[in-house]
């Protein structure tokens, strides 16, 4: 945060909290009482975005907590605050359990259920009259106090817990937590490679949203003193949508100024009578035509440009990534000598000892009736270099997915270091230092190349969410072993130079390098690379060698599958070869050369009744 | 380049709407009078009084649906309260000054009404508000005229919670359209005896209106010796309820009993019809007016069809003042004002002669606790009989109640209720 953020951010909070003294008029500050609702709901909906679901039905959360909270000091006279907590409780369990049932889904799946949530507690609300009083509503829900009289006390009230909350999610976002839902908005699988249980995030996300949405809920059912069905319709759900949207969903101050600009802009809209709603429509259509990312990163942009401006009279000593620019690896990475010290692979191998790392037994994946894996068996020796080919369709990637649990498994056992992995979900077997690379190029495309390193060290990180709210001293430890990787990998294949520019920016032989790098900063002691070499020329293949062999001599044992036969015969010690989901033949480079099936399979030679190689 | 232009021109668009949008907005408030097209029957009007100085206007807020989904219903109450101070004004004013709505729209939106009033109340500072149309609005914005200790004459909805101590600013709240129980209580004495309503299917929207009509119906049929056989609730946008007539049309009922809009009703009627369906069909509710519901179906199937409604605008005899009757009549005719809008117009001009009566009263003082002072006391001979709040606790007036029935596209109000 630079100098001027900080006054301006200072400016507003000084504003904000002298408010009912500044203007001394109710209407406003009621205004900013709902505003602060509002800044609740969608910041806390925000949360969910980060993970990248797009959910319909806060609303869900947002009724259960006002009903409840209602319910119990109507009915029951509970105690303001106890309601207030009961409420935010209660919509926690309810977002646990619907997190249950539905996050597994995705996209329009997701938003789909989410909408039917929504509409299931509208029903409720509305039909349970004996309870909820029906589409009558509520009347006559107590002020939290006798003694809350006036705005100023809602005001201020709200304006705490708004400032807690923005507290909370300020520090989760710039925690091993925050950094862990980029991952998986960014790309869920690669996260998952790479040690992220992205299924806990989502949960934590769901939990501590509808958390904070029932809280508002409460607070609101109070603060109104009314309440009906109609906070549960879907007109609500599309204005908090909008006011993250709108606002700007990448930045904690997106919602937070959309929130107060879609409380404003109607109220301002007033004067316009009966074309209030139109002239709201056209001007929300240009909001999303002229700044798509939101309000706050156009204006937070624009300030930058005209800073540059004024920076730019001064000196202009700006370097720029031209787009043209020759990838690293074809350059050539003779005068790169960097090693990777924070690494734990060579004191892992050391202390193993000469037993196989990897073995995999009898391992059959069947996709219905189509046999991609029949019934592999192999062992990989540390500190080796294992290659698997074999013609496409051979099922190689389909056994790389098996063994990283990324896909399923038929029949078979995997064990590593002797303890059975099959039973792992992925981002375990990440956790236990193995991890993969992809056929397809993939990394977090919009983030910056050194934030993608750090991204990839994030499941070595704790993810429970008090030790990254409290932001403990072991999280700091881990954080700063992060960093210190991810330059050391940048130094290593010499991307540094791109350390701050988006991944999708770079060319696309440095992008894969990038990916050979996020696999580093997850501090693999198995890697397994799914075609490291498609796509590059013969020169990049050169350096990539020179690369894989540095890295088996950190310690780090390596499978790879690859189909450039220069690249498998120059660095592999052993080579598999599988066909139609068959192990074929196994040995060292110069057996497999000389091997008469594995010329026939790969030539396309007819052959009948071939001797799969046996455990 | 081209991109930067677009992007000024459409900045300017905008900022002309705006302008434009604002421009309209404020012509409205500040001269809701001159905004109507018959503005000139002030001078034409007989009773005028000698011209009008240009006084301070007596300013009152008032907040109704002008978008959304019943935006048509609140245009009608307007139409009727701006008839209503055209007519004040032209006879003089109160207390000599002109009489001015500043009209906030709320949507029917229980937050949106109560914004309207805080805004109403705050900035324009008016010490009496008309408003706001639906019950759950209604309900909402009474909690913020209690806070700032405003008064709000409620015109239109009908759920019974508004008039009951317990509900926060039912101190301030005073009510000329009637609850759903006196709809009940009216009708009680010819429901089944005359209508034969002994086996009655109730038919309502799924709100505080529909199941609050429901209740109170059921019951006076009850009291009456005779039955709610079944009690079907549909959704204010549905516009499919042939599974629940046909239910109806095989059980044993005589007659459906209905709350829901005009809307609705003519959806109803139509698919009751085309299940040639025999049942006596009563609706209730005040936002039924027949004729509405006539046009938006046809004359055809409303045809035979009983309406409790609150005001029979050519049964002048019927009204509280029935010279006020017919000069409101032909001067709605005369405005070109929609026909279906008549049944809900009343409303708004009663409702403004109540505000009108309570500012005389306190000789246009804008003092909100004197007018909550005077309202009890206040009495007019309106459209749908007499306001006067002389129920619960001087907050509740009882207002017109009658039976009318659809004969060959005309209201008749049959005699049989007259005892």
């Amino acid at each position: 945060m630079n100098r001027i953020t900080k006054i301006a951010l200072g400016f507003v909070i000084v504003a904000v909290v002298f408010l009912p003294q500044l203007v001394n008029n109710n209407y406003i500050l009621r205004l900013g009482i709902l505003a602060g609702i509002f800044i609740m709901l969608a910041s806390a909906h925000n949360l969910l975005m980060k993970v990248g679901q797009l959910s319909l039905g806060p609303v869900a959360f947002y009724g259960l907590g006002a009903y409840i909270s209602a319910i119990l000091s109507t009915r029951y006279h509970v105690p303001f605050l106890i309601c207030f907590l009961i409420a935010g409780v209660a919509a926690a369990l309810a977002g646990w359990g619907i997190g249950r049932l539905t996050l597994k889904m995705r996209t329009a799946y997701f938003v789909l259920v989410t909408i039917g949530f929504a509409e299931f507690f509208r029903l409720v609300a509305l039909n349970w009259t004996d309870m909820t009083n029906g589409p009558m509503g509520i009347t006559a829900i107590p002020a939290p106090a006798p003694w809350f009289k006036g705005y100023n006390l809602y005001y201020y009230f709200v304006l705490i817990l708004v400032g807690l909350v923005l507290f909370v999610l300020y520090r989760l976002e710039n925690s091993a937590t925050g950094r862990a839902m980029l991952a998986i908005r960014e790309n869920e699988v690669l996260g998952q490679s790479v040690g992220i249980d992205s299924y806990r995030y989502m949960m934590q996300a769901a939990v501590l949203s509808s958390f904070i949405i029932g809280l508002a809920g409460s607070f609101y059912a109070h603060f109104f003193q009314f309440i009906g069905p109609e906070i549960l319709g879907f007109e609500l759900t599309i204005t908090i949508v909008v006011m993250v949207i709108a606002g700007g969903r990448a930045t904690l101050a997106g919602p937070v100024l959309g929130a107060i600009l879609f409380t404003i802009i109607p109220e301002v809209l007033r004067a316009a009578t009966m074309w209030r709603m139109v002239i709201y429509g056209l001007l929300l259509v240009f909001i999303m035509l002229f700044t798509p990312d939101g309000v706050m990163p156009a204006l937070v942009k624009g300030f930058q440009k005209l800073l540059e401006l004024i920076r730019r009279r001064n000196s202009r000593s700006q370097k720029e990534v031209s787009a043209d620019q020759e990838s690293i690896l074809a350059d050539g990475l003779s005068n790169l000598v960097a090693t990777i010290n924070s690494s734990s692979a060579a004191e892992a191998a050391k202390q193993y000892g000469n037993a196989p790392v990897l073995e995999v037994d009898n391992l059959s994946v069947y996709f219905g009736g189509v046999h991609a894996v029949e019934k592999v068996c192999f062992s990989v020796n540390p500190g080796e270099i294992l290659a698997i080919i074999g013609p496409n369709g051979a099922g190689k990637t389909t056994l790389l997915n098996a063994i990283t649990r990324l896909g399923p498994i038929t029949s078979g056992v995997v064990r590593y270091k002797g303890e059975e992995i099959t039973s792992l979900s992925a981002h375990e077997i990440a956790k236990k230092h193995i991890v993969r690379t992809f056929q397809h190029t993939s990394v977090f495309r919009r983030v910056s190349t050194r934030r993608n390193l750090l991204l990839a060290h994030n499941g070595q990180e704790p993810n429970g969410i008090l030790v990254n709210l409290l932001q403990t001293r072991e999280l700091k430890q881990l954080e700063e072993v992060g960093r210190q990787l991810a330059e050391e990998i940048l130094k290593f294949t010499g991307l540094e130079r791109y350390g701050d520019y988006p991944a999708n920016a770079l060319p696309y032989g440095d992008q894969r390098l990038l990916e050979l790098g996020i696999a580093l900063g997850a501090d693999p002691h198995l890697l397994l690379l799914d075609e490291p070499a498609a796509g590059m020329n013969p020169t990049e293949v050169d350096n990539l060698m020179v690369l894989i062999r540095r890295i088996r001599d950190m310690g780090i044992t390596v499978v790879l599958v690859e189909h450039d036969m220069k690249l498998v015969m120059g660095i592999s010690d052993r080579i598999i070869v599988l066909h139609h989901g068959k192990q074929i033949a196994m040995g060292t480079p110069n057996e497999i050369k000389r091997d008469e099936v594995v010329v026939n399979a790969y030539l396309g030679k007819v052959y009948k009744d071939v001797e799969t190689v046996g455990c | 380049m081209a991109k930067k232009m677009s992007l000024l021109s459409t900045l300017l668009l905008i900022l002309g709407l705006l302008l434009s949008a604002c421009g309209g907005g404020s012509a409205t408030q500040a001269a809701p009078t001159e905004a109507q097209p018959a503005a000139d029957t002030k001078s034409e009007s007989p009773t005028a009084a000698p011209t009008v100085a240009p006084a301070e206007p007596v300013k009152f807020g008032v907040v109704e649906p002008l978008t959304g989904p019943v935006a048509d219903s609140g245009s009608y109450v307007i139409n009727g309260m701006n008839i209503g101070i055209d007519k004040i004004n032209a006879e003089g004013g109160v207390c000599g000054r002109p009489l001015e709505a500043i009209v906030m729209d709320g949507k029917n939106d229980p937050q949106e009404s109560a914004n309207a009033a805080e805004l109403l109340i705050t900035r324009d500072q008016v010490p009496i508000i008309m408003g706001a149309w639906g019950s759950s609005s209604t309900l909402a914005v009474m909690p913020v005229m209690e806070r700032h200790g405003v008064p709000l004459v409620v015109e239109t909805s009908s759920s019974g919670k508004i008039t009951l101590p317990e509900t926060p600013g039912f101190a301030w709240t005073f009510r000329i359209s009637p609850m759903s129980a006196m709809e009940a209580e009216a009708s009680e004495p010819y429901l089944v005896s005359k209508l034969g309503m002994t086996k009655v299917a109730v038919l309502s929207v799924n709100n505080d209106w529909g199941r609050g009509a429901a209740q109170v119906f059921k019951e006076a049929i009850e009291r009456q010796g005779g039955k709610v056989i079944s009690e079907d609730f549909i959704e204010q946008s549905a516009t499919d309820v042939l599974p629940q007539l046909t239910k109806i049309k095989n059980s044993e009922a005589d007659s459906i009993l209905m709350t829901t809009s005009a809307g609705q009703i003519a959806t109803i009627l139509k698919q009751y019809v085309e299940l040639g369906m025999t049942q006596t069909v009563l609706t209730t509710g005040g936002s039924n007016y027949p004729i509405a519901v006539m046009g938006l179906s046809s004359k055809e199937i409303v045809e035979g069809t009983y309406h409790l409604v609150f005001y029979v605008p050519e049964r002048f005899d019927l009204a509280g003042d029935p010279e006020l009757a017919k000069w409101y009549l032909e001067e709605y005719k005369k405005r070109g004002l929609p026909e279906v809008g008549l049944g809900e117009s009343y409303r708004g001009f009663d409702g403004v002669n109540v505000v009108a009566e309570a500012f005389k009263a306190v000789d246009c003082k804008a003092d909100p606790v004197a007018l909550q002072q005077a309202l009890p006391k206040v009495t007019f001979k309106g459209l749908s009989g007499t306001v006067a709040f002389k129920e619960r606790d001087g907050h509740q007036s009882r207002p017109n109640i009658y039976l009318v029935q659809m004969v060959d596209g005309k209201m008749v109000v049959p005699d049989f209720q007259f005892k």
